[in-house]
């Protein structure tokens, strides 16, 4: 999936703008990284990447960048 | 007379709403987490007429399968969208949670439409108003000047919207039609915190 494109889907997820999306911003630190969007992303890779993610997986996210490397 | 009761679930600490009525010994809920704690509130005592459902996201629901089993001609009210969703663990989410939930008891469903009434007794009627935006299946339910609204409004939180089936679009056209319900309401039930009243200074 091109960059740019997981891009836009954590946008949508965070509800954001796409120039928001920064690989090195760290999650703990970003507006609305909850349980609800913990979930919504879980949804996300399922839908949109066909990949399983757990919550354990989840925890070892530390930036925007661990999540879009994860997408790939 | 009518008499409301909040039940903090364990699964995302989401709410449900048991609505009592004391003189026939009948009983209706607003969503469905753990049984467990309806079976010592309401069994054997009240008789369980009706579920009506705020929306079909996991936390609102998973209770639905045990508490039909103690109640078996419990109606379950709900939307199209919201019954797949009642029979799809991908579409009510519990596929990424450690349970997978799928109902059981599909002939326990009634099919809600928007503005729709059901009489609960006597001459007590429960409205049922559609709020998409958090989900497809997301209602209102208004009883007398109390209105029940799920994920659609808790008071001080901002609605989720960006869940599969989620549409910030509608959400707004809902918000606008809950905040026209909350002139004529006293109380809000939402689907997670504690009630509140409103209007009080009215």
């Amino acid at each position: 999936m091109e960059t740019n494109r997981k891009k836009e889907l954590l946008a949508d997820m965070f509800d954001v703008e796409i120039s928001a999306i920064d690989e090195n911003i760290k999650l703990d630190e970003f507006d609305g990284w909850d349980s609800m969007t913990k979930l919504s992303l879980i949804v996300m890779m399922d839908d949109e990447c066909n990949k399983k993610l757990t919550g354990e997986q989840i925890r070892e996210f530390v930036t925007i960048g661990d999540i879009l490397n994860f997408m790939d | 007379m009518m008499i409301i009761e909040q039940i903090v679930n364990s699964i995302f600490t989401s709410n449900t709403w048991i609505i009592r009525n004391e003189k026939w010994k009948f009983a209706w809920l607003v969503d469905c987490g753990d049984a467990d704690l309806l079976r010592s509130a309401l069994y054997p005592a009240y008789d369980l007429k009706g579920i009506f459902l705020t929306h079909s996201h996991f936390d609102h629901i998973y209770g639905l399968n045990d508490v039909l089993r103690i109640w078996p001609k419990c109606f379950v009210y709900t939307n199209e969208y919201g019954y797949k969703a009642l029979l799809s663990d991908k579409l009510n989410f519990s596929r990424y949670h450690e349970k997978s939930f799928e109902l059981m008891f599909p002939e326990n469903v009634s099919i809600l439409t928007d503005r729709g009434k059901v009489l609960l007794c006597d001459d007590i009627e429960l409205e049922c108003i559609y709020t998409p935006g958090h989900d497809p299946s997301c209602f209102c339910y208004r009883l007398k000047d109390c209105l029940f609204t799920g994920d659609s409004y808790i008071p001080g939180v901002k609605v989720v919207t960006n869940l599969r089936g989620g549409n910030k679009e509608q959400q707004m056209f809902s918000q606008n039609t809950i905040e026209l319900e909350l002139e004529s309401c006293s109380v809000v039930y939402p689907g997670h915190n504690s009630m509140k009243l409103v209007n009080y200074n009215k």
